[in-house]
């Protein structure tokens, strides 16, 4: 989407450009990152997920 | 007031349960409010007020204490759509939610403390381990510490933090190996730590640090702090929305936050592809073949996304309330935390 508003996007005003900055920060908190895939894998697979999902 | 009357199904229409209306209702209103929030590095009071009327930040608390005891896709549908209205103002309902959920755990004395009747109360803190240290008192405990990402801390009445309790300056450790206790603090006795959340993003959820210097924390306010980054410490309020894994609320809170900035950002791209025509072209933006696939692509990657992580939880809700098994050995509760990842994904599409 940011990319398909051309220089619109990266005026600091524009929606795009917010949704974007806002959409970096949720990304980085730890509950949505990417350990989680192994974490549920592993939950499946029958073995020991770790302590997040004990 | 409004209230949801918990069954054992979870709704069968979430859109048109009256506080999900209610914050469809409050997007113009949070839109308006946007460029303050932003600039001021918190949510304005009139808008405060707002939410405080709409039920918004006591939609997990038990109809006992006043709350609407909402269902976790409630829940995450009135965050979502706060969030299409501005990223802050779903983070900071969505921490509520969840801290809200943690206070639950305090002892009956702490728990009354904290929602006396008629309360408006707004939790804000951190819910992840660590950033103070207690020395054990007659009482309580004496506590000093500093931490990180207060998010709400400008409209809340209590701020959640963790601590270690020092004896003889080695932590304590409890039987069941975990180091950590909760706190509960009067909003009013911390301090904020100004030019502390200078950030790209986010910037409204006034997620600053905050500190106190040897407090005296009486032991009503506090609970030991299990799981990491938590467990369920509530589950003896009566209620499915009780009994729910931790999981069913803590990472779907966030994961609500990006869904509904994904939407939003959706929903800015056809607006103005309806009007634009790019530099050097003569076709406006709509007419793009590239552009109409993005479009098309990423409502579907969000709604698949979404899709998954609500099924998830439902079938958390469901399980419990046939009386079936949801530990972390079977699908549902694998499912819940990994949907959080799946539906973040569509963060890369905006």
């Amino acid at each position: 989407m940011f990319r398909h508003g051309g220089s619109t996007s990266f005026k600091t005003e524009s929606r795009l450009a917010e949704v974007w900055r806002d959409l970096q920060v949720v990304g980085q908190a730890a509950t949505l990152a990417p350990e989680w895939y192994p974490i549920g894998g592993r939950a499946f697979l029958g073995l020991d997920p770790g302590p997040r999902l004990r | 007031m409004q209230t949801i009357v918990e069954d054992r199904r979870l709704p069968a229409d979430i859109d048109a349960q009256p506080v999900v209306q209610a914050a469809a209702a409050l997007k113009p209103t949070v839109r308006h409010y946007h460029d303050e929030i932003e600039r001021e590095q918190r949510l304005s009071p009139e808008l405060v007020e707002q939410m405080h009327a709409a039920g918004f930040y006591r939609l997990l608390l038990p109809r006992s204490l006043g709350g609407l005891q909402a269902d976790p896709l409630t829940y995450i549908r009135v965050v979502e759509l706060l969030a299409e209205g501005a990223g802050s103002v779903g983070w900071n309902v969505a921490n509520n939610g969840v801290g809200s959920l943690v206070t639950l755990g305090l002892p009956d004395d702490g728990v009354q403390e904290i929602y006396p009747k008629g309360h408006r109360t707004v939790i804000a803190g951190t819910a992840v381990q660590g950033g103070g240290q207690a020395v054990a008192v007659e009482g309580g405990y004496r506590v000093s510490g500093r931490w990180t990402f207060g998010s709400g801390c400008h409209e809340a009445a209590w701020m959640l933090g963790s601590f270690q309790i020092l004896d003889d300056g080695q932590p304590r450790r409890r039987d069941d190996g975990g180091m950590f206790w909760r706190g509960l603090f009067p909003r009013a006795e911390v301090e904020v730590i100004p030019g502390s959340w200078e950030v790209s993003g986010l910037r409204g959820t006034g997620s600053f640090d905050w500190t106190v210097s040897d407090f005296f924390l009486p032991e009503r306010r506090t609970m030991i702090h299990a799981g990491v980054p938590l467990d369920n410490q509530w589950g003896h309020w009566p209620g499915i929305t009780y009994a729910l894994p931790a999981q069913a609320w803590v990472g779907p809170h966030q994961c609500a936050v990006i869904t509904g900035l994904a939407r939003a950002g959706i929903n800015a791209l056809v607006e103005l592809a309806a009007d634009k025509t790019p530099r050097g072209r003569t076709g406006r933006l709509c007419d793009n073949p590239q552009v109409q696939d993005a479009v098309g692509r990423a409502d579907a990657i969000l709604n698949s996304g979404r899709i998954y992580r609500n099924a998830m939880i439902a079938e958390l809700w469901n399980a419990l309330a046939e009386g079936r098994e949801t530990s972390s050995s079977s699908a549902p509760a694998a499912g819940s935390p990994q949907c959080m990842p799946a539906t973040a994904r569509a963060r890369r599409w905006t």
